[in-house]
């Protein structure tokens, strides 16, 4: 089944909106509930991925309270991430509700600690994530909220993490197409490092209308496209995408969310 | 209703009390004998190895209270994933022996490329049942959330009253029931409208 995974940026206290890594704040988390009614979207969605890009690199006790409310609402698998030190702040992160965690600049600067997730937790409780920028013809890796130009390929990290490293699910994030809804980077080059690979791929960075949707989560290759492009998603248009998708022969769940309106208080 | 969800202290339970909770109903997480004991529903679950679930159930001292409540009482029991697979005699995955609540082994999940069947499984399944089992109910989408390496074989279910299938490289036992022994290798917790429905079809047993 292809997987949308919808995205929350944490910031200090409220949630944003990116691009190309800049950040726009949207609200707090009352604004979440109230407004843009999380709560009642979250039964229309696959999967949340909720990450503490905090630039003052904080990593504060709100996001484990926030982590804590969400997961509270929802049915779905929650993954949190962001920010991560040490093998306390993924225990906080667990305890706090989170059924996996996502890990990006640490696979560079504290492989121990990727060691001792996956031996503790195992690997399916990790998103390992990846960002990139094109630079001619090639992809290049970033890390640090996507701050630090690495001299090393995609290609090679991807095969590094997935066969040295090891990992659950593998994410990678476009810092190009982030937030620009120009659509997703999915060139046939990215494709074709996955077909080796045995680990799960979702894209991000891009998706704003259907058709990108569409294109992407046709392919082989990909599972999962995640989305923090909040404000796209209001009311019910994600809903319409997932059902346009199903009518379009793609493999995924309409969720039934009046189901779960009349499943609620149930025996009351 | 008495609702006591067994705390073994493994892993996080709390997305499943919310679950519970949101369907209008009360549950109270205990690992105390007479609570167990005097509950009308029990529900058995954790996340971790087969090993590490049997070895907090013998550290809690709860064999006997369960083997009286599920065998002689005939309290109604919901195991969820590893809940699920302690019921069984033994697992690949361990050492330690389960609960024997119902025969057989849990077997490890096999890889299969060609037909896209990994290990770990995890993801949302598309899971098969016959009508007469009264878990799946109004079910509207028979898709659930799967995160597991080991399960129980198809063999298994012969001698069940009812039991779910999914597919995999050896297809495995999604759900089960014998009795008032209901279990499920998902997490209804984390499968959106579609868990709900199972947990609410759950708690309507007496």
């Amino acid at each position: 089944m292809k997987r949308i995974i919808f995205t929350l940026l944490y910031d200090q206290g409220n949630f944003v909106l990116s691009r190309n890594f800049r950040l726009q704040k949207v609200g707090n988390i009352n604004w979440l509930l109230e407004n843009y009614k999380f709560e009642d979207l979250s039964y229309s969605l696959d999967e949340i991925l909720i990450l503490n890009i905090s630039r003052n690199n904080n990593n504060s006790s709100d996001f484990l309270r926030i982590i804590n409310l969400i997961s509270g609402l929802c049915f779905i698998p929650m993954t949190a991430g962001g920010l991560i030190k040490n093998f306390n702040d993924v225990q906080l992160y667990f305890k706090s509700g989170a059924d996996k965690i996502f890990l990006n600049t640490s696979y560079h600067e504290n492989l121990s600690l990727c060691k001792k997730v996956i031996s503790i937790y195992g690997k399916q409780s990790i998103i390992a994530g990846i960002d990139f920028k094109k630079q001619n013809d090639e992809y290049i890796v970033y890390t640090n909220q996507g701050k630090i130009q690495t001299s090393i390929k995609l290609e090679e990290w991807v095969n590094t993490i997935s066969k040295e490293i090891g990992a659950g699910e593998i994410m990678l994030q476009s810092i190009d197409r982030d937030g620009t809804s120009n659509g997703l980077e999915n060139d046939k080059k990215i494709l074709k490092i996955f077909e080796d690979i045995d680990n799960p791929l979702i894209l991000m960075g891009g998706a704003g209308k259907y058709e990108h949707f569409w294109e992407v989560l046709n392919n082989k290759s990909i599972d999962a496209i995640a989305t923090a492009n909040l404000l796209n998603f209001i009311g019910d248009s994600f809903l319409e995408i997932k059902k346009k998708l199903i009518y379009d022969k793609l493999s995924t769940i309409d969720w039934d969310k009046d189901e779960i309106l009349n499943l609620k208080n149930f025996f009351k | 209703m008495r609702i006591i969800v067994i705390d073994l202290n493994i892993g996080n339970i709390k997305s499943l009390l919310c679950a519970i909770n949101f369907l209008g109903l009360k549950s109270k997480l205990s690992n105390e004998r007479k609570e167990i004991s005097n509950a009308t529903h029990l529900v058995l679950t954790g996340v971790g190895s087969f090993d590490s679930a049997m070895d907090a159930i013998k550290k809690l001292d709860l064999k006997n209270v369960l083997i009286e409540c599920v065998i002689k009482k005939k309290i109604p029991i919901l195991g969820i994933c590893i809940g699920m697979q302690i019921f069984f005699d033994k697992s690949d995955e361990g050492k330690l022996d389960g609960l024997s609540f119902l025969k057989g082994k849990i077997s490890k999940l096999k890889k299969n490329k060609t037909n896209d069947f990994k290990v770990p499984n995890v993801g949302f399944r598309k899971i098969f049942y016959n009508n007469n089992f009264t878990l799946f109910k109004d079910l509207k989408e028979p898709y659930f959330y799967f995160t597991h390496s080991y399960a129980a074989q198809l063999e298994l279910g012969k001698s069940l009253s009812n039991y779910a299938e999914c597919k995999h490289e050896k297809n495995f036992l999604a759900a089960i029931q014998k009795e008032n022994i209901f279990g499920v290798q998902f997490h209804p917790e984390k499968s959106q409208s579609s868990g709900l429905r199972i947990l609410a079809n759950f708690f309507k047993n007496k």
